[in-house]
C-alpha cells in the first residue's frame, strides 16, 4: 500500500490539474478512489443499485464542487464526507418511502413475519448490525468493517474524534449483548 | 483498528467484515461511464480552463444552465427512451400571455414541464405492464435515465416554484428510485411497495395536474 502521505500530495495535484482543466485528472481520482468509496455504500446499504448511485453522485457531487475542497485536509477525507453525507441522506428517503408504503401493508394487515427458527450468524450478525442506531452503526461499519481511522470517521461525519470512539464502543457494547450466543463458540 | 477490542469484538468484526453486505467487486468503469455523461451534462462542474476559487454561476443562473441543458437533451430526443402519449412532447405555453407566459418560458419551466409529462407517461406504462404481469426488461433503464434527469431538474429554480412542486420532485425522485431497485432485484416485496406506491401516492394524478 502506498504511503498515505505520498496519496495526499499526489490527489493535490490531481486537483490542481482538474482545476486548470485537465479531464484525464477527474478519472484518475476516480481510480484512486472509487473503490473504497463504493465498498462503503455498499457496506452502508447492502444493495449493489443504491451503492452504484450513491457513489456516482459523490463523485459527481464532489467533482461539482471541487472549489469547496480547500486543501487543507485530505481530498480522500473530504470525499468520504462527500459520501457518507450521500449515502445516510440517501437511505433516509429510501426508508421514508418504505415505511411510508409498509405502514399501509402493515395497516391493511399484509405485512407480517416469520420468525425463523436458531437463525444462522449471518442472520444474527445482519440483524443486530441493523438494529443498531443510524449513528452507532455508521461508525462501526467504518472503522471495525472498513478499517477507517477514527480521525477519517470525525472528519467524514464532522464528528469529535471522542464522539466517534465513543459511538463504536456503544456499538460494539450492543452487539457484544445482541450476539453473546455465539460467544463461547467464537472464545473455546 | 484494534484499539481497546476485545476478544469477541475482533471476532464480531470479522464475522461483519466477511458476512454482513460483503461488496461485491466494484463496477468501476461502469459507474465512470454514467459519471461522465452526469459531468458533461451538469454546467455546475468545475469548466475546463477555469483557475480555482474562480467566480461561478450560482442559483438562478446556474439553474436556468441546467435546464437549458435539460431542454436541449429533450430537443434533440435524447430522453425519447420514454414512450410519450402521443407523439412529441406539447408544452402548452402559447396562449399564455403576461406574467404567466413569461414564467412559464423560463428554459427551466419548459424542461420541467416536459419531464413531467415524460415521468407521467412512463408511470402509466410501469402501471400497465405490472399490470398486465409483463416484467419489462427496459423499465430499468428508462427509470435511470428519468431518476438521473429528476435530480438535475430539483437543482434547477423548478423547485422552489412552491412547496407542491418540490413536494412533487421529490416524490417522483423516491419513485424512480424504487423503480430502478425492483428493476434488479425482482423481488416480489419490492414490487409491492412500487405497486401500492403508485396507487396512493397519487403520483400520477399529480403530474397530470402540475401548474405550470
Amino acid at each position: 500500500m502506498r504511503p498515505l502521505t505520498w496519496i495526499s500530495v499526489n490527489d493535490k495535484q490531481l486537483v490542481d490539474r482538474i482545476r486548470s482543466g485537465d479531464r484525464s485528472a477527474q478519472r484518475a481520482l476516480y481510480d484512486a478512489h472509487v473503490d473504497r468509496v463504493f465498498r462503503l455504500a455498499y457496506r452502508m446499504s447492502g444493495d449493489e443499485t443504491l451503492a452504484r448511485d450513491f457513489t456516482q453522485d459523490a463523485f459527481v457531487r464532489a467533482f461539482s464542487r471541487l472549489d469547496g475542497y480547500r486543501g487543507d485536509a485530505a481530498f480522500s477525507t473530504w470525499l468520504h464526507s462527500v459520501t457518507t453525507s450521500v449515502v445516510l441522506n440517501g437511505l433516509r428517503k429510501v426508508k421514508r418511502l418504505r415505511s411510508r408504503e409498509l405502514g399501509l401493508e402493515a395497516a391493511h394487515g399484509i405485512a407480517h413475519s416469520v420468525p425463523q427458527a436458531e437463525p444462522d450468524l449471518k442472520t444474527r450478525l445482519a440483524a443486530a448490525v441493523k438494529a443498531l442506531p443510524e449513528a452507532y452503526r455508521t461508525v462501526f461499519l467504518m472503522h471495525d468493517v472498513e478499517g477507517y481511522t477514527h480521525r477519517e470517521i470525525a472528519a467524514a461525519l464532522e464528528l469529535k474524534t471522542g464522539t466517534s470512539k465513543a459511538r463504536l464502543s456503544r456499538a460494539r457494547a450492543r452487539l457484544r449483548m445482541d450476539l453473546q450466543e455465539f460467544a463461547e463458540e467464537w472464545v473455546a | 483498528m484494534n484499539d481497546h477490542k476485545n476478544g469477541i469484538d475482533s471476532r464480531i468484526a470479522e464475522a461483519a467484515q466477511d458476512l454482513y453486505n460483503a461488496p461485491p467487486p466494484t463496477p468501476g468503469k461502469e459507474m465512470w461511464t454514467d459519471i461522465q455523461s452526469r459531468l458533461e451534462s451538469d454546467t455546475d462542474v468545475v469548466p475546463i480552463g477555469s483557475a480555482a476559487g474562480q467566480t461561478r454561476r450560482t442559483g438562478m443562473g446556474r439553474g436556468v444552465g441546467i435546464a437549458a441543458a435539460l431542454a436541449i437533451g429533450l430537443g434533440l430526443g435524447r430522453l425519447s427512451l420514454v414512450p410519450t402519449p402521443a407523439g412529441d412532447s406539447v408544452v402548452e405555453v402559447a396562449d399564455r400571455t403576461g406574467p404567466e407566459a413569461e414564467r412559464s418560458a423560463q428554459p427551466y419551466m419548459l424542461a420541467t414541464r416536459d419531464h413531467l409529462d415524460r415521468a407521467e407517461s412512463f408511470l402509466t406504462t410501469v402501471k400497465t405492464d405490472r399490470a398486465s404481469g409483463w416484467n419489462n426488461p427496459e423499465i430499468g433503464t428508462w427509470a435511470r435515465s428519468l431518476l438521473s434527469r429528476t435530480r438535475l431538474l430539483m437543482a434547477t429554480p423548478a423547485a422552489s416554484e412552491g412547496p407542491e412542486m418540490k413536494a412533487l420532485l421529490e416524490d417522483l425522485e423516491l419513485m424512480l428510485m424504487q423503480i430502478v431497485v425492483t428493476a434488479d432485484t425482482d423481488d416480489p416485496q419490492e414490487s409491492r411497495i412500487v405497486d401500492q406506491g403508485l396507487e396512493e401516492s397519487g403520483l400520477l394524478l399529480r403530474l397530470r395536474s402540475a401548474d405550470l
